[in-house]
């Protein structure tokens, strides 16, 4: 521009000093020439010649002159546009880091040289950390793939880019979605000198969709949904499904309470249902309700909605297709089990009709095989035994009514069932005094389990020679019955691990034993029936004790009289007798 | 009254076999033994048991039924039953009980032991 500038002036000078020395020539000519003065023809031809050199001199350094201001003007112009824009960048850029917007000036290596307070605030991290630092490596919020392309395409092509970016950020839970603008910033030679960044928190606005989002989820569930206020019970939200079933508009539901939804609606059944939620026992509690035919589940949970007041979130399930597949899930493992415990019937009787020499004496090597085939068939069993009971209790077909049981019988018939699997691993068995009035309120066979599988535990961990003790002590309005052996104990976390389904402990000492991992989950549902918990006392080295505590019956645990020690029965086991 | 004689049907071979060995070679009891509902039905009469020990689960004919057809034959009224089962749920035996058998015994049973369960339940019963 200024060279163009140059020229022009230049060529403005040359024209005038031409116009100039035409204007002298023909002045000398006129003034100087011999004989001019003396031919008057000549004279005036000078004299018009010299008027016309001055007038084409004035007129061309005229032009020259207008020219020359012209271009000098518009360059002027030009150089203070650019000017002035350099300057509102400049005034946005000092807006921009002294104000609260999140904007951050970045070199062209991508270095941060400044940052707003806002910017800062928004990322949660502090000027000092950012200033020098590369961008996207200091804030690991901003570490995207998609802010490396905007800062890329920014830099390469001049040009503004704008997008979404997300990560999370240090200082708060949750993921962070921030709108990013990019403004490349060139000097006065046209080259790439900065990067201006402009951000937008959207996480808001984002949150909004997930909510908008799950609503939707919610509103197209298959449960019913209901939630009510736990005070006035108003319904203040009914899903899709529910209004579906019950023929209302969502307008409709708002306007009625929970108790609307069943004809007869049992106030006590729902204060019974929600009390645990009330008294702040349960986080969520379920009920199964039946009702001409359908059964259905409901779980309800207490939560506080966004204007602080109290409300119970009730989804109801239909059960009837699941408690079809759970009938016929259970008709399999019940055929599955026969078909097992019918060859079982024929390999363990032959076995015991072998070692029992009826059929001729048995040679000892022989007698040594048939222990191991006996010892195995027996496994087989207790695995069968284990599936089924566990699928039995857990689909609520077992019987659990109580009755008035002596105590002091059912010990000894439990150490009595127990005692050839004790005699096999040279354990003693042995029963602390039991006060001959002690009755508890149980469900016999299923204590007798309980008893069962916590002794043949005890056994099996038990070194030759050791004693297991079955105790029981009064407890307030219970008796309190424990097992306990001398075997390796187990370490705390071993403890917790207990009772869950299929899992088994690995020992202390090393040393596997057989079983299914299934006994003292079995041992905690029936249990569970009876009200009361499975307490563990264990000493890694010195053995443990299992316990529970079961309702005494009439007379009660206080005063009664002891009837003195007991040996260990040797009384053959009885199998399985309903009579 | 003695127990004597025991009409014992049970499908399985195995089982027949050893339930036989149980109860005649150890319990020295009278057995006669059968394969089917229907051969123990036109058996029963001519042998005159005093105990039926039935399996539960047969073909053709299941143990209960073979229970009433024997029961409904002359002279046969006062024969009771004792039910061999590998179904061991509560709720069944409680109900074959209930159908009026003395006893309900699961599989596997102690075959050396069996021959004494069977003269206790009888006992009782008497």
């Amino acid at each position: 521009m200024l060279d163009k500038c140059v020229v022009s002036r230049s060529l403005a000078i040359l024209i005038g000093f031409l116009a100039l020395a035409l204007t002298s020539f023909a002045v000398a000519t006129y003034f100087l020439a011999p004989g001019v003065a003396e031919n008057p023809a000549l004279q005036a031809f000078l004299a018009r010649q010299l008027s016309t050199s001055i007038a084409i001199a004035v007129v061309v350094s005229a032009v020259a002159y207008l020219l020359w201001t012209a271009q000098f003007r518009r360059l002027q112009g030009r150089q203070q546009k650019i000017l002035n824009l350099q300057h509102d960048v400049m005034a946005k850029q000092m807006e921009a880091l002294s104000s609260q917007a999140a904007t951050c000036i970045l070199d062209p290596s991508g270095r941060v040289e400044a940052a707003s307070d806002g910017f800062v605030d928004m990322l949660g991290t502090s000027a000092g950390a950012l200033l020098g630092q590369p961008l996207v490596e200091a804030v690991p919020c901003l570490q995207d793939s998609r802010l490396h392309r905007m800062l890329s395409e920014a830099r390469e092509h001049g040009r503004f880019v704008s997008g979404e970016v997300s990560g999370y950020p240090t200082d708060r839970p949750g993921r962070m979605v921030v709108h990013v603008t990019v403004i490349p910033q060139f000097d006065r030679e046209g080259a790439f000198s900065q990067i201006l960044l402009v951000l937008a928190d959207k996480t808001q606005e984002k949150m909004s969709e997930t909510d908008r989002f799950l609503g939707l989820m919610l509103e197209e569930l298959q449960e019913e949904i209901y939630v009510y206020e736990a005070g006035t019970l108003a319904i203040r939200y009914m899903n899709q499904s529910a209004r579906q079933r019950l023929g209302w508009s969502p307008a409709e539901a708002r306007a009625r309470k929970i108790s609307d939804t069943v004809p007869n609606f049992d106030m006590r059944a729902l204060e019974k249902h929600i009390g645990p939620l009330v008294e702040q026992r349960q986080n969520a509690v379920t009920i199964e309700v039946s009702n001409a035919g359908d059964s259905v589940e409901i779980v309800t949970r207490k939560m506080t909605g966004t204007d602080g007041v109290d409300l119970f979130v009730s989804s109801l399930r239909d059960l009837s297709h699941r408690h079809e597949i759970e009938a016929a899930k259970l008709q399999t493992v019940s055929m599955v089990s026969h078909e097992l415990r019918s060859p079982l019937a024929s390999i363990k009787g032959s076995l015991s009709l072998l070692k029992s020499g009826s059929l001729g004496e048995i040679p000892a090597p022989v007698e040594k095989v048939l222990d191991i085939a006996d010892r195995n068939s027996d496994r087989l069993l207790v695995i069968v035994n284990d599936i089924l009971d566990f699928e039995k209790i857990r689909s609520g077909t077992v019987d659990f009514s109580t009755a008035d049981t002596g105590l002091h019988d059912l010990l000894h018939e439990a150490v009595d069932v127990n005692q050839p699997y004790a005699d096999r691993h040279g354990v003693t068995l042995r029963v602390a005094p039991v006060p001959a009035d002690a009755r508890v309120e149980v469900s016999q066979d299923r204590i007798m389990q309980v008893l069962t599988n916590l002794l043949s535990n005890a056994i099996k961990f038990s070194d030759p020679g050791d004693t297991v003790l079955v105790c029981a002590e009064g407890e307030g309005g219970n008796w309190r019955i424990s097992v306990t052996d001398t075997g390796p104990g187990m370490p705390e976390q071993a403890i917790a691990d207990i009772g869950k389904p299929f899992h088994q402990q690995v020992p202390v000492d090393g040393r596997k034993r057989e079983g299914t991992g299934l006994g003292l989950t079995i041992v905690k549902q029936i249990l569970g029936h009876h009200g009361t918990k499975l307490a563990v006392e264990s000493t890694v080295g010195t053995g443990s004790t299992f316990s529970f505590a079961l309702p005494a019956a009439m007379p009660s645990a206080d005063g009664a009289a002891y009837d003195g020690l007991d040996g260990t029965g040797d009384t053959p086991p009885p199998t399985a007798i309903y009579s | 009254m003695q127990l004597e004689r025991i009409l014992h049907v049970d499908d399985d071979e195995d089982i027949r076999t050893i339930v036989q060995i149980a109860l005649e070679t150890i319990g020295q009891f009278e057995l006669r033994q059968c394969s089917d509902g229907q051969s123990a039905v036109a058996e029963a009469q001519d042998f005159g048991p005093q105990l039926l020990l039935l399996d539960v689960m047969m073909p053709e004919m299941s143990g209960q039924e073979v229970r009433v057809a024997i029961g409904d034959l002359p002279g046969m009224d006062k024969v009771e039953t004792v039910f061999v089962t590998a179904k061991a749920e509560d709720d069944f035996a409680r109900e074959l009980r209930a159908q009026g058998a003395l006893a309900v015994i699961t599989k596997p049973f102690d075959p050396m032991t069996l021959a004494d369960q069977l003269r206790t339940i009888w006992q009782k019963a008497q």
